[in-house]
């Protein structure tokens, strides 16, 4: 991927490649998936040891379920996820569970995300005597110090979670992930159910923590001003996929892509003397479930043209390390380029088309209506089984493996 | 490690229990006695008001003590305009609000003292208790105009705009805290509309977006047919911005999306011409991009139906670009009010400054974040000194005296703080 | 970026506050955003408390818990202050003097393997009053036919019936959980198996079946001893335990999509802790729920084999057994005192147990919280 050339200082601690998530939102009588909620539509990045990596989009874009994905908290992910240079999606569970502390999620609601009928300390602890991160002899001193680390006071140890406030709750949820002494977090929208005072609390104390203990994070939001104040890198993702992705500066500076761009003017700003020129984008999300055709921002944007609506653009290197999903950024010779590939393509689906459409189910031979009637049932009962065999085996030269269409041709 | 302080004994908790469901008793009672209309009519301090909320004082008479949600809290709505009410979760500004529609949950949550007054416009009564209405006139052959009669004789009532009774109305003030709640019941939805906070769930998922805005119509619009308010009801969704209100008017609430069930919400509110529309944070469950749709719809609104929104919200941004009053709230009080350029520009109170400096925003860069230190108090048994005293960082030793009076400092600026009492002239002079 | 520092130099002050409020725990803890502050001060309602006073709260939670624990001093104290207790309520052997009418007995003295045995003819004849004895200061509700004591045989009888509805409770419970569980949690063929298990059973009707097993059970030689009745609960808990499997994999069904399990495969966490630390600590409020319920059923059941003379041998004091008298025409008519009593203490024990299941439930339920 394009990726590998932006990265620099070695080797980076996690690198994605085509990460796929697809739901199955609708099977056929047998069970067979046929209608597919692609959340994660092919995402590649890459974040190195000590940096964060900010992730935005609105709701239904797939970022949460990015981030699951990364941890393989679902069945079924496809891509490439390179932890310390080895893909972790193709370990076993068991392999995975033993580098499973190294990878450490921290979830968007403080309320759901905690056992109720466990004590702080337990939630904490459980799981870092499980992996044998602590000895029984030292394991109340350390998830003390971990406590501590996070801003829980030591009485805290044997309440339950339902005694305390958000922003208390949010701290236990770090204090766990922390236990298990992570290199990499994956903070999902770690403050947006927090109070403005306490996320700001959160915020710092991640970062506090972040260079104490020399934490990589992937920090998801919704939240443009707190993925700014957090991120050294920013990916802007919308409906399943990337569309910018740079620098911080390059992404807050010279914003690419529309929808980064709308988003931007979108957020209320506390001064009530910024009238500011908004863009407003038309209609709302599309559904991830029948995503547009094209661009899939095309039907919200404002600098929409008939590329757009056609052919989905190209995530390539626009400027050194900034990456962008647009058709604005193309060249001329990009355009015809993808032209002449749409065109390729469609003129090699129509002959398949044709070459199916030549090929007739079956003909029925006139000599047999001469046969007697018993040997006519016959005739008959086995045309029947000959379609049938013809349309399975159709059936199934329609859809080879995904994304792979026109192969056999 | 057993911290046995931090839970309630059980003699404590007797002595709650006990307490609580004398005080639940005394209230409930309150609002179902029946009571002559000038029991709760009043006057408006300042006539230019559509709401004053004077000295109110709400509590939940909760198991762990009484929680004092709203604590002589006082305001005004200036007609026409927006007030918006920020504070963080538990600050009782949603509290302020449901008190002003009468729907704190009962039978915990009582409105304790204080009143709200609220410049109404009721349907006038005869002495059986029966709305009078407004006859047709005709002209007739003598040049005389008499009551038009239809043709079984009877009088023909004169029907508005959209086809609803006319009835004689008359403009009085009440206060909303002493209503009974049989006749708060005209107010609500009539006078006073509301949008929550989740449009995912405040829409009934078995009926139609038409059924459920007809059904408001029907209620509150006497005499209008079913063709009339569903027209009237496909205007409401065309004035809401909805592109194609005859399909919407069809569908379930689950064919929508977010943005666009808000919208209904809205459409809703509008349906009976409300002079207050309340919205509690109207646009927390939205995006960015359909949150910049809906602020700039209420704005809209706000200007066609010529009336007043009291938005409650804990975003600064929402507020600045909104509202022409802000009024900050902590821990059920008050604790600064003014215009938006006053608390935006000259943010007094430690906690506003706080608050504003503590939001991150995409314009401004800065290594660490300003962060208020401590939680946002529970307001149970509150001591009697400065709640924001702990988090403060500019705390001074009068601050553990009594709680601050309002220092008006401007003459659209107050603020609860010990900091300004001398300092009147100081601030006045930047 | 001045006011950061400005803070910063501010801080100590402010923690010094907290602590000059001698609330603070810890002393050696140095993070200046955690004075204790007004947040801490106030009190909270322990788990437990909260739970308890929800249940509390509710009067006819209370009422049913009374009770149930009048029922069980009834059954369970009461025989010890009863003077024909111990002999399964007869009264007849520890009142000779009441025998007006005796036969002597005529005895047979026999010898079998070189030991000597006594068979003895015995027939005693007591007075109409002892045998169908109308209520008197000796016999507050009265004798029946066999010349038991009424009252006596209540309460013997509540001793089995409630013992019965524990123990057959408690296993369906132990089946309905485990069963339920593993289908809950691992889904997929297993959930399947188990399922189809649940929906066979619960397709079996249950009294035609009993019926067909207590003839059974009689021809097999158990019909005078109380373990048949043993042996038909056995049965009972065999297809019991369907509802509460259902119960407990639907809850796991849902707990397993919340975000505090995603937050535990997360962390790695093996299977058995996720099952016995997070997922099964929050069931157990529904599982009482059911068990309280389950009881009250569990007694109606007995009650019904009893009254069908389906369940212990007659003479085995029983609830069900006793009101299995209310059948025969002359007893119903003549002699209410002989049933009547049965049928309040099961009426009593069953709303008794749904008022404290319901009571349980809304406690339990954090949605009522207020």
């Amino acid at each position: 991927m394009q990726n590998n050339d932006n990265l620099q200082g070695g080797e980076p601690l996690l690198e994605v490649r085509g990460l796929k998530k697809y739901f199955t939102v609708d099977t056929n009588f047998f069970g067979k998936p046929i209608k597919f909620l692609k959340a994660v539509d092919g995402i590649s990045f890459s974040v190195d040891k000590g940096k964060t990596l900010g992730i935005v989009g609105e709701s239904g874009c797939g970022k949460s379920t990015m981030g699951r994905s990364l941890l393989r908290l679902y069945d079924g992910v496809q891509g490439e996820i390179i932890f310390h240079g080895k893909d972790i999606n193709k370990y076993s569970n068991r392999q995975f569970d033993a580098i499973r502390p190294n990878l450490q999620m921290i979830f968007q609601d403080p309320y759901a995300s905690l056992s109720p009928r466990l004590t702080v300390g337990e939630i904490i602890g459980e799981s870092a005597r499980q992996h044998g991160i602590v000895d029984r002899a030292h394991y109340h001193e350390y998830i003390l110090h971990v406590m501590d680390m996070c801003g829980l006071q030591p009485h805290y140890f044997e309440r339950y979670p339902h005694e305390f406030s958000g922003g208390q709750r949010q701290r236990i949820c770090i204090a766990r992930a922390l236990a298990l002494k992570p290199e990499l977090v994956v903070c999902d929208e770690p403050v947006s159910a927090l109070d403005v005072s306490i996320q700001a609390q959160v915020i710092n104390m991640l970062i506090d923590l972040r260079q104490s203990l020399g934490l990589t994070y992937i920090f998801i939001s919704h939240d443009l001003s707190v993925v700014k104040h957090i991120s050294d890198e920013v990916g802007v993702m919308y409906l399943g996929n990337i569309v910018e992705y740079g620098s911080k500066a390059d992404i807050f500076g010279e914003t690419l892509h529309p929808y980064t761009r709308a988003l931007f003017s979108a957020v209320p700003v506390p001064n009530p003397h910024v009238k500011m020129n908004r863009i407003m984008l038309k209609g709302d999300i599309p559904s991830p479930v029948n995503p547009p055709s094209g661009c899939k921002f095309h039907t919200r944007c404002e600098q929409c043209m008939d590329l757009c609506r056609e052919i989905p653009p190209e995530y390539r290197e626009v400027k050194p390390g900034h990456y962008c999903a647009c058709h604005l950024y193309n060249s001329k010779e990009d355009t015809e380029r993808l032209y002449a590939e749409k065109a390729e393509a469609q003129r090699l689906e129509e002959e398949k088309r044709k070459a199916r459409e030549a090929k007739p189910l079956y003909k029925f031979k006139a000599a047999v209506i001469d046969k007697p009637v018993t040997a006519v049932k016959g005739a008959v009962l086995s045309t029947i089984d000959k379609i049938k065999n013809r349309k399975d085996k159709s059936a199934k030269d329609d859809k080879p493996a995904d994304g792979d269409s026109g192969n056999e041709e | 490690m057993s911290d046995n302080k931090h839970y309630i004994s059980r003699k404590e908790s007797r002595a709650i229990a006990r307490q609580n469901s004398k005080a639940i008793k005394h209230f409930e009672k309150l609002k179902k006695r029946k009571c002559k209309p000038e029991e709760y009519t009043t006057q408006m301090q300042d006539d230019a008001n559509i709401v004053e909320f004077d000295d109110l004082h709400t509590c939940f008479f909760s198991d762990a003590g009484t929680v004092k949600a709203v604590d002589g809290v006082s305001f005004s709505i200036p007609a026409g305009s927006t007030v918006g009410v920020v504070g963080e979760s538990g600050c009782g500004k949603s509290v302020t609000s449901l008190s002003l529609m009468r729907l704190v949950q009962a039978p915990s949550g009582q409105i304790v003292s204080g009143s709200i007054r609220f410049k109404a416009s009721l349907f006038k009564r005869d002495a059986h208790g029966k709305k009078i209405p407004v006859y047709e006139t005709e002209t007739g052959e003598d040049g005389q105009e008499r009551i038009k009669l239809d043709k079984k004789g009877k009088k023909v009532i004169k029907k508005n705009a959209l086809g609803g009774n006319v009835y004689e109305m008359e403009d009085r003030v009440v206060d909303i805290a002493k209503m009974p709640m049989d006749a708060m019941r005209s107010i609500r939805g009539r006078e006073i509309a509301m949008i929550f906070q989740e449009p995912m769930t405040s829409l009934n998922p078995v009926f139609t977006i038409g059924n459920q805005l007809d059904e408001v119509g029907l209620l509150h619009i006497e005499g209008i047919s079913k063709a009339q308010v569903k027209a009237h009801s496909i205007d409401m969704l065309r004035m809401v911005g909805i592109a194609d209100p005859e399909g919407v008017y069809k569908k379930y609430p689950h064919e929508l999306s977010g943005g666009m069930r808000q919208r209904v919400m809205i459409a809703i509110a509008l349906l009976c011409n409300p002079k207050l529309i309340i919205a509690d944070e109207p646009t927390t469950a939205l995006d960015v991009t359909i949150q910049a749709q809906i602020l700039d719809l209420l704005r809209d609104i706000k200007k066609k139906i010529n009336g007043s929104i009291m938005l409650i919200t804990h975003d600064l941004g929402v507020v600045a670009e909104m509202a022409d009053y802000v009024v900050v709230m902590y821990a059920g009080k008050v604790i600064e009010m003014g215009t938006a350029e006053d608390i935006f520009d000259r943010p007094l109170h430690p906690y506003t400054i706080g608050l504003q400096k503590s939001k991150p925003t995409v314009d401004s860069d800065v290594d660490k974040l300003y962060c208020i230190p401590g939680f946002v108090p529970n307001p149970i048994d509150m001591p009697d000194y400065c709640y924001f005293r702990d988090r403060c960082d500019k705390c001074m030793e009068k601050c553990s005296g009594e709680y601050p009076g309002y220092v008006q400092v401007t003459p659209t600026h107050k603020v609860a703080c010990y900091l300004y009492e001398n300092a009147k002239e100081d601030v006045n002079a930047k | 970026m001045e006011e950061t520092e400005k803070k910063v130099q501010a801080m100590p002050e402010s923690q010094n506050a907290g602590n000059a409020e001698g609330q603070t725990g810890g002393g050696n803890f140095n993070d200046n955003l955690h004075g204790e502050s007004l947040s801490d001060r106030t009190k909270v309602l322990s788990p437990w408390m909260t739970v308890m006073k929800r249940f509390f709260r509710s009067r006819l939670s209370v009422v049913g818990l009374v009770t149930i624990i009048l029922l069980f001093m009834f059954s369970f104290i009461g025989p010890l202050l009863s003077p024909w207790a111990a002999n399964n309520g007869t009264v007849i052997d520890y009142n000779p003097e009441l025998i007006v009418d005796g036969v002597l007995p005529q005895t047979i003295y026999y010898t079998v393997g070189g030991k000597e045995y006594a068979a003895m003819d015995l027939t005693i004849t007591a007075p109409d009053f002892v045998r169908l004895g109308g209520i008197s200061w000796s016999h507050w509700m009265g004798t029946d036919a066999n010349g038991y004591d009424v009252l006596t045989r209540l309460m013997l009888g509540g001793r089995v019936s409630l013992t019965i509805g524990f123990v057959v409770v408690i296993l369906e419970t132990i089946i309905g959980v485990v069963l339920g569980g593993l289908a809950g949690y691992f889904g997929k063929w297993v959930d399947n198996l188990i399922m189809r298990i649940v929906d066979i059973l619960s397709c079996i009707p249950t009294l035609p079946v009993m019926l067909i097993l207590s003839v059974i059970f009689t021809e097999a030689g158990l019909g005078g001893s109380i373990s048949k009745l043993y042996y038909m609960m056995i049965f009972l808990c065999a297809i019991g335990w369907v509802g509460t499997a259902r119960l407990v994999r639907g809850q796991i069904l849902s707990l397993r999509e919340q975000e505090f399990m995603l937050a535990a495969k997360a962390s790695g966490l093996s299977t058995t802790s996720k099952i016995f630390k997070h997922l099964m600590p929050n069931v157990v409020p529904q599982l009482i729920v059911s068990m309280t319920l389950g009881l009250g059923s569990v007694i109606l059941m007995e009650a019904t084999l009893g009254f069908l003379s389906l369940g212990a041998p007659l003479d085995t004091a029983t609830w069900g057994n006793l009101i299995n008298l209310a059948s025969t025409a002359e007893y119903r008519e003549y002699y209410p005192n002989l049933w009547i009593g049965a049928g309040i203490c099961i009426t009593l024990a069953i709303l008794a147990f749904n008022f404290v299941g319901d009571g349980l439930r809304d406690a339990f339920d954090p949605k009522m919280k207020r």
